[in-house]
């Protein structure tokens, strides 16, 4: 296990533009934490910091599919297990390590509940914030493989997702009632059915990238490689 | 005629049939009701909203099409072999420009029309010159940021760096109409149509002269 990982991180560093994506991952990185902070004082912006902390390890995978398109990863011993196997134990690793940062913040805000909301409700919102949390990260983790292999469906997809998370995020500041009464969590069962989640996730992302693993890739997501 | 019908033939070796389709035939068809059943109650949030979609639209579009021709040592393909090479790309990027542009007039010309014909409440000089405003803005806008997105390949960071870029344009625009609609700022709202159009006219001038320099020096440096 700990060979693998060296392996992938030396990967990772051969893929074309990397910077490009370093950049991209620390502005999520950054932002969603910031908002994730400031959502102590602002309970309208729970869900929105949830959206890019689940968007940070995208870009494992997208380095390691663009460096075994090469021929020297083509020809490597170890060719199946770059594009199956090796991204999701790295992305499983780091999506849980968030996932219990934001749930010891999510405990932390529950303890001083703000303005008008009364402890049960903050207790319920925030356990639905934390199941929400992986259920972006169970949907982001299988929409990364689909986009490889169908990329002009999959922005269809995106698009048709993104229009029902705006319409939930708006939904959230104007009657937040709809989320404190209807959830029946607890924060022993949100945390333990969130991290199964995640587990399902990247469980079911191996079975999904096994199925489609001699399915050609996009023509558009490997342009990177084209060049002389 | 005949630089016309070279101009497309060069066009159409970068973007796609289904491409040329969809910006100039059905997004208008799209985006064109939506903009007359939102002028009814106010004609000003209905063109900032359009504008708003179309703007994405485009970056988005680039993606398809022109991207990463300006970046270091891209693929051209057949079209390096060609003995008119250089020609042929000053007049793809001239193309490409000129077809934004025509994709960008297309939805709010013909939606005031509409309005107009159907006497809608609203439709005065004052509005007409902020829908050219609006479109020499959008224009400039998004030629200036495409060319910075021409240089990244990978198509997540594309999509994640692309969606907070553009939604930069759109501040813009909701800037503009609020400098239009209050009449507390004493400026003649004549004077914002003249700077953008100034704006777009240099831009494009700019764009054209790097991308096609970036790309000739790409190919010479092949070839030697």
């Amino acid at each position: 296990m700990k060979k693998d990982i060296k392996l992938m991180i030396s990967i990772i560093k051969a893929a074309p533009q990397l910077k490009f994506g370093i950049i991209n991952t620390m502005l999520s990185l950054s932002g969603g934490i910031c908002i994730e902070l400031a959502s102590s004082k602002f309970f309208e912006y729970n869900f929105l910091g949830l959206l890019f902390l689940s968007n940070a390890t995208e870009v494992i995978y997208q380095s390691i599919i663009l460096v075994s398109c090469s021929g020297l990863g083509q020809t490597s011993s170890s060719a199946k297990k770059l594009q199956v196997s090796f991204p999701f134990y790295l992305q499983l690793l780091i999506n849980s390590i968030f996932f219990f940062f934001i749930s010891i913040h999510r405990v932390y805000i529950a303890s001083n509940p703000a303005l008008e909301l009364s402890m049960k409700e903050n207790i319920n919102m925030q356990c639905f914030g934390i199941v929400f949390f992986s259920a972006l990260c169970f949907i982001s983790s299988i929409f990364n493989i689909l986009s490889k292999k169908f990329f002009s469906l999959s922005l269809v997809g995106i698009i048709s997702f993104s229009v029902t998370y705006m319409i939930v995020f708006i939904h959230s500041i104007k009657h937040p009632q709809f989320f404190y009464n209807v959830t029946v969590f607890t924060f022993p069962t949100a945390i333990t059915s969130g991290f199964l989640i995640i587990f399902a996730g990247s469980l079911l992302s191996l079975l999904v990238a096994n199925l489609l693993y001699k399915y050609p890739l996009s023509a558009h997501v490997i342009k990177v490689n084209n060049k002389i | 005629m005949k630089q016309l019908s070279r101009m497309i033939t060069a066009h159409n070796c970068f973007c796609s049939f289904l491409c040329n389709l969809v910006s100039l035939v059905l997004m208008p068809a799209f985006l064109i009701p939506i903009n007359v059943i939102v002028m009814r109650s106010n004609c000003y949030i209905s063109l900032v909203v359009t504008m708003t979609i179309l703007a994405f639209y485009t970056i988005f579009l680039d993606y398809y099409s022109f991207n990463g021709i300006t970046s270091k040592g891209f693929f051209l393909g057949m079209i390096k072999n060609s003995p008119y090479t250089a020609r042929n790309l000053k007049y793809a990027v001239l193309a490409d420009q000129i077809r934004r542009f025509i994709q960008i007039v297309i939805p709010p010309i013909m939606s005031v029309l509409i309005a107009a014909s159907a006497h809608i409440k609203g439709i005065d000089i004052k509005f007409l010159v902020f829908t050219l405003t609006m479109i020499f803005l959008n224009y400039s806008g998004t030629t200036c940021l495409l060319t910075i997105m021409r240089n990244i390949l990978t198509d997540i960071t594309y999509a994640l760096i692309s969606i907070p870029i553009a939604s930069i344009l759109g501040v813009l625009n909701a800037c503009m109409m609020f400098l239009f609609i209050h009449s507390s700022i004493h400026i003649p709202f004549i004077i914002w149509l003249l700077i953008t159009f100034i704006l777009s006219v240099m831009i494009s001038i700019y764009v054209f002269r790097y991308t096609t320099g970036r790309c000739l020096a790409n190919i010479q440096g092949d070839l030697t």
